[in-house]
């Protein structure tokens, strides 16, 4: 079951084969075209994402790993989604570990990984920093802006460009 | 979320589109389920895309299985029987896979694209209260009940076969006992699978299942080191039990929160305190546990701030008694040696830890997001790069070629030649070729920004005086254009207020400043500009020439012949008055550099204020110059009422 629908996901992400019915973002003005996935090597349960940082982010212009392990379980229980590119966000920490709802109580096995994926981008747009990962962060965010955008900048800089 | 809108508003636009597997939202039958006619009708091509859209269908969202007998929530969301049952009777959640809604009902059915509403409850249904199910046929309910039962599909006997046996314990124990084969238990109790979908090993299967794993992706059920044998669905259960029963040591987590080191107990870990960390050995620390510190400054302030008082008392006993694990392990300097490696790589060259498969997709990555997954492009773009590595293009050569290729507004080629020559050795040719270009463009951004706000401030003014000029223009086109170049020269001094210069300006100032603005705008400028003068012995023209020349440089160019008719007059009249006027130093305003002072009054002069009354008149040569500047400029820019104000000094 799980096989299935990972390769049949893999269809939908990685936009391999143009023929495929599972490949609709080929060619297309997409949002899909802001990030990309695929299993690393021959193994379907480890994947690797790649995100380009939103353009009306601070993070814009950069491009952010991911490395994505998907339980046996999957898809009732959510995918294990971690940054490997070093990224300044108050939801983010050290690790690389991302406080997102729905990679935790609130997935749903509907869940495909280019939404959770798209989830992930449109949280390097908007941060919550109301429950942050980072406290430390989430307290410049909240209060000198222009300071974590500039934190920011300077980190997508230095690690994802 | 722009993006997801843009996904929305494009769907509505195609609908192939809709073929995105996971729509969300209540699903309407007409929208979900074409008919083949339709489907020919929306695809010209042909049945193939219409038959592929419709076992695109029939797929369960959740398993991509095909759909035998479907589950329809109220909210209209369907799966297949043994995804929404797993979720109802393994899961015991009662809600609807898709959307998360709390369902109270749902309808398991062979129409398996009915939607919820056809199934009125007068029909005649088989309602499983416990899992708050209706099955609109037998069938349906024997097949979806019957993934609970513990059948032996072993037992060659068909009515042994349909035995169920309660339970995992007592369908392995049969599974045991009659077959000498058996389940894992540990799958069992967590996989949330039916019983018939677990697989049943013999002994050494079982062995091999548990601790290597026997299907791809799973990698043997962990277990704990401290608990001999014991193991774990998966990590997070490992994870619970280790964070429950057994201790972890705080100080290593944060030098290395990749690699928790975990303690079979708190005596253990307090061992590992002693010989790698700084323990405080005071006994009130030690009831109260982890009191424990990553280097021995920190011990030494927590000593002075908690125990200050055992230190004052028996100082020379501080070492042996207090610090007793002070004489530091060599694990210890290790890890600070490994933290502070990390430290660097983390906040250094992060090209170390990435490795050349993340470089080089990080580089199709950026190139396929700038062509927006154009093959074509994106093939274009891996042959430059080839053509670059066998030396076929020079790096200038691939920057141009990226240039012409990436036309979006947001691609940003140099950073796709940065990553590139990220994918070559540090020490190659090739990488610092390309990394000169990206530095040195770098370098050219910044620039360009520092330069930025001066070069937009100056804009502005430009616009303003702009205007200002068209309207000092008046009638004629010519002296319009003039004028707003001077005004753009001269705007600056507006600013100057008159108290800047000229408490003390004198007199001869303000003749001066007469002489000039007396005539009209239009002929004043020309005038001034002509520089070959019928005397140029006299030292009074040559000032004067040199002042009109400070005002007017710019209009020389933009208005050559200007109203050359009144030229004669004009500078006549002018010279002789200026030449009266300019007494003494003539010699001094050559070296004089003629915008500078316009700026210059501006700043507070203190010196100035005293100077302009002590000094020979020669000094205030200067704000001569300015003042004239400036009430030119106010005549310009109030026409009327200066100027006829000026002609009544005249005529004073």
């Amino acid at each position: 079951m799980l096989k299935l629908k990972l390769s049949k996901e893999q269809c939908n992400e990685s936009c391999s084969s143009g023929m495929s019915p599972f490949n609709l973002f080929s060619s297309q003005r997409d949002p899909i075209s802001s990030f990309s996935a695929g299993p690393v090597g021959d193994d379907l349960y480890h994947w690797q994402a790649s995100i380009m940082g939103p353009p009306d982010s601070p993070y814009a212009g950069g491009v952010f790993f991911l490395s994505i392990h998907f339980p046996t379980d999957y898809p009732f229980k959510p995918p294990k989604i971690s940054f490997t590119t070093k990224i300044y966000h108050p939801n983010i920490n050290a690790n690389g570990n991302i406080c997102l709802d729905i990679l935790k109580d609130q997935w749903s096995p509907a869940l495909t990984l280019s939404k959770v994926l798209l989830s992930i981008c449109s949280l390097l747009t908007d941060a919550n920093p109301d429950d942050p990962l980072v406290p430390e962060i989430a307290h410049i965010y909240k209060t000198d802006r222009s300071k974590y955008e500039a934190t920011a900048r300077e980190w997508t800089k230095k690690f994802a460009v | 979320m722009s993006s997801t809108q843009d996904q929305g508003a494009r769907s509505v636009q195609k609908p192939r589109n809709r073929n995105f597997r996971r729509t969300q939202g209540p699903q309407n039958g007409d929208n979900k389920r074409p008919s083949s006619s339709s489907t020919a009708g929306r695809y010209p091509q042909g049945e193939s895309a219409g038959k592929s859209d419709t076992e695109d269908e029939d797929l369960c969202l959740i398993c991509a299985d095909k759909v035998e007998f479907a589950a329809v929530t109220p909210c209209n969301h369907r799966a297949c029987h043994k995804c929404s049952f797993r979720q109802l009777a393994l899961f015991k959640k009662q809600i609807c896979l898709i959307c998360r809604s709390d369902v109270k009902e749902t309808v398991f059915t062979e129409e398996i694209h009915s939607e919820y509403k056809s199934f009125d409850a007068t029909k005649k249904v088989i309602f499983n209260e416990k899992f708050g199910i209706r099955f609109t046929s037998e069938r349906v309910a024997t097949a979806t009940l019957g993934l609970l039962l513990y059948n032996c599909r072993f037992c060659k006997d068909q009515e042994d076969r349909q035995k169920d046996y309660g339970s995992f314990k007592l369908y392995n124990e049969h599974l045991k006992s009659g077959h000498n084969k058996c389940i894992c238990m540990i799958c069992a109790t967590h996989k949330h699978a039916f019983p018939g979908e677990l697989k049943v090993y013999t002994q050494n299967q079982l062995r091999n299942h548990q601790s290597r794993g026997d299907s791809e992706g799973f990698k043997g059920h962990p277990m704990c080191a401290f608990c001999s044998g014991k193991r774990f669905y998966s990590d997070d259960e490992l994870y619970l039990h280790m964070r429950e029963k057994h201790e972890k040591c705080h100080i290593c987590d944060k030098i290395e929160p990749h690699s928790p080191q975990y303690f079979r107990d708190y005596e253990q870990l307090f061992d590992h305190f002693k010989g790698c960390h700084y323990a405080c050995t005071v006994p009130s620390c030690l009831d109260a546990k982890f009191v424990v510190f990553r280097d021995e400054l920190e011990l030494q302030a927590h000593i002075l701030k908690e125990h200050g008082d055992i230190i004052r008392g028996k100082p020379k006993f501080f070492q042996s008694e207090l610090s007793t694990f002070i004489s530091a392990p060599s694990r210890v300097i290790r890890e600070t040696n490994d933290y502070d490696i990390d430290r660097s790589n983390s906040l250094g060259n992060r090209a170390n830890k990435e490795t050349p498969e993340m470089k080089k997709s990080r580089l199709e990555g950026r190139a396929k997001h700038y062509l927006n997954n154009n093959q074509d492009q994106f093939r274009t773009f891996l042959s430059f790069n080839k053509d670059y590595d066998n030396n076929k293009l020079r790096a200038e050569d691939l920057v141009n070629a990226y240039k012409t290729l990436f036309v979006s507004p947001e691609a940003d080629v140099y950073a796709l030649i940065h990553n590139l020559a990220e994918t070559y050795h540090a020490n190659s040719p090739k990488y610092k070729e390309l990394n000169n270009i990206y530095n040195s463009h770098e370098q050219q951004t910044l620039k360009r920004d520092l330069q930025l706000p001066s070069l937009s401030s100056e804009n502005f003014r430009t616009v303003v005086s702009g205007e200002w000029g068209s309207n000092v223009g008046g009638g004629s086109g010519k002296s319009s254009a003039s004028s707003s170049r001077t005004n753009l020269r001269n705007l600056p001094t507006l600013k100057a207020p008159a108290p800047n210069h000229d408490p003390f300006t004198s007199p001869y100032q303000v003749k001066k400043t007469f002489s000039n603005t007396r005539k009209p705008v239009l002929n004043n400028l020309p005038s001034l500009s002509t520089r070959p003068t019928p005397k140029p012995t006299h030292p009074g023209s040559s000032t004067s020439s040199l002042n009109s020349v400070a005002l007017n440089e710019s209009l020389r160019d933009s208005q050559p012949k200007g109203p050359g008719t009144s030229k004669p007059y004009n500078s006549s009249i002018k010279r002789d008055k200026l030449a009266d006027l300019n007494l003494p130093s003539l010699p001094t305003p050559k070296p004089k550099v003629y915008i500078p002072p316009v700026h210059e009054t501006v700043l507070p002069d203190p010196k100035q204020w005293g100077k302009t009354r002590g000094e020979p008149k020669a000094k205030s040569e200067d704000s001569d110059l300015l003042a004239n500047l400036t009430i030119r400029d106010n005549g310009n820019s109030k026409r009327k009422g200066k100027q006829k104000q000026l002609l009544f000094h005249i005529g004073m």
